[in-house]
């Protein structure tokens, strides 16, 4: 018997090892390279983006828990004093938002889900009671020293608040016919359309001197729905908007929407941008589905990029140098701009864009912080606006590649 | 103890510490202020929410991305021959 045979005699020692420390050091390097790589390319992408479609298909679960989370901010004591811009006027902008966004939700999760529709409308109801209450729209009534309920046989704009306020009654009229609110809703159309149809620049003002074509793309919205909901035929004012925006207000190089414009002149203030191109198109889903798109696919051709697998939007197109992010953008990190890319959501399910809508799902889930509790489902980064935002985004009519 | 024993518990130790502090800043940020940095890129935020609000980011972010590639590197890491920085014996 050879003596390596024998379990009684002692074992030799190992093999020394034969790899050189050099190429010990080199495989460890790429070895880490590549779990790194894989990790942060491959599987948190994929980990970050389970669940998308239970948005983007409208599951009844997601809606109901998204309703659910969001209920708490409505019913909440808010005041403006709790979003911390720096700007009494934007801290009273993010606290109608929020009532105006979440309103959305649940008018669209409504629509959608008939058996949630009693939950969602009463809710959607409080939205308006909220958005009603003179304290809520007061950074509209400061802006232009009048309120804007109180003035709707003037001239002046009010855009910042009757064109969204609108498109909510409009929307919730549409479902709930006799809503109390059908009398107001009336009255806010006249007026816009009154405007709108004396705009020099075609559009109506935000604030004194401000022109700001995304805002008026609610209002537009709003006549449509209007419309829709009275059974009145499709509003002039709409078809003449939207002309001018395709002939005024889209960037020729990108087809982006301008973000801001010059009152008398009616030349560009600001860059075309992605914040402004991607909520338009969420708005005029409810008015011009074909701008909506356009919008959507000026977008995806211009703005949105994979970042490891993530889905991102960049604020500005390439031809023009960005900065750090304003109240409209966010903080812009190497370009990308998180409201841009939380609005292009609402996009990708509008006009059915299922990987798209996954990649960015990805993005507001790692960056959002989602947690689901007795309470419904809220995300820690996003806060009343953010949850609202996401509520009325993930919840935006399908036109295209899915039922409306 | 050995030291695969050693290794497996520095690994688990890292996953624990990672877990627990990413836990205990979505505690933090449970009530939404997180967002006010998000959104305003950090304009009048305080120092100790912008200071937070960095360190939810960057933990999640080690956590979501990063984390499972270095807990499989180390593991892979084992099964490597051990270097030890000495020269390997030449056969003459």
């Amino acid at each position: 018997m050879a003596p390596a045979d024998d379990p009684s005699s002692p074992q030799p020692p190992a093999p020394p090892s034969r790899v050189s420390p050099g190429r010990l050091r080199l495989a460890r390097l790429l070895l880490w390279l590549a779990a790194l790589g894989f990790s942060a390319a491959v599987c948190a992408p994929r980990y970050c983006a389970l669940g998308w479609e239970q948005p983007f298909e409208g599951q009844r679960a997601w809606a109901r828990a998204q309703g659910a989370g969001v209920a708490r901010w409505v019913e909440a004591d808010l005041g403006p004093a709790g979003f911390a811009t720096g700007s009494a006027r934007f801290d009273g902008e993010w606290w109608f938002g929020t009532y105006l966004m979440a309103g959305l939700g649940y008018v669209q999760t409504a629509r959608e889900h008939p058996e949630l529709a009693e939950r969602h409308l009463a809710l959607a109801a409080r939205c308006v009671e909220r958005l009603l209450e003179p304290r809520v729209r007061a950074f509209d009534a400061a802006a232009w020293s009048e309120d804007p309920l109180q003035s709707l046989g003037g001239p002046r704009g009010h855009a910042a608040y009757l064109g969204y306020l609108n498109l909510l009654l409009g929307l919730l009229r549409e479902l709930e016919p006799s809503t109390p609110h059908a009398e107001l809703n009336d009255r806010i159309s006249a007026a816009l359309a009154r405007r709108f149809a004396a705009a020099p620049q075609g559009l109506i003002a935000t604030y004194p001197g401000e022109l700001y074509p995304v805002d008026n793309s609610a209002g537009i919205a709003s006549l449509a729905v209007h419309a829709r909901a009275t059974g009145a035929g499709p509003p002039p004012a709409v078809a003449a908007w939207v002309a001018r925006v395709r002939a005024s207000y889209l960037d020729p190089q990108t087809g982006l929407l301008i973000q801001a414009v010059h009152p008398a002149s009616g030349q560009a203030l600001d860059a075309p941008r992605g914040s402004g191109s991607g909520l338009a198109a969420y708005f005029l889903a409810y008015a011009d589905p074909a701008l909506s798109r356009d919008l959507y696919r000026a977008i995806d051709a211009q703005l949105s990029e994979r970042f490891l697998g993530f889905g991102v939007v960049k604020e500005y197109p390439a031809t023009v140098p960005g900065g750090w992010g304003d109240i409209d953008s966010g903080p812009l990190i190497l370009g990308y701009s998180v409201s841009a890319t939380g609005f292009t959501l609402a996009g990708a399910r509008i006009h059915g864009d299922p990987a798209a809508f996954a990649r960015l799902y990805a993005t507001a889930w790692l960056f959002g912080a989602p947690t689901l509790g007795a309470d419904g489902l809220r995300y820690a980064a996003g806060g009343p606006l953010g949850d609202a935002l996401l509520f009325a985004l993930m919840s935006a009519p399908r036109l295209e590649g899915g039922r409306r | 103890m050995s030291r695969l024993r050693r290794r497996l518990l520095w690994v688990l130790l890292q996953v624990a510490v990672l877990v627990g502090a990413h836990a205990a800043l979505l505690t933090w940020f449970a009530g939404g202020e997180v967002s006010s940095v998000l959104f305003t890129g950090g304009h009048q935020v305080s120092p100790g929410v912008l200071f937070g609000a960095g360190s939810f980011f960057l933990v999640r972010l080690l956590l979501f991305l990063l984390l499972p590639g270095v807990v499989l590197a180390q593991l892979l890491e084992l099964a490597l021959p051990r270097g030890g920085g000495a020269e390997a014996p030449s056969d003459g």
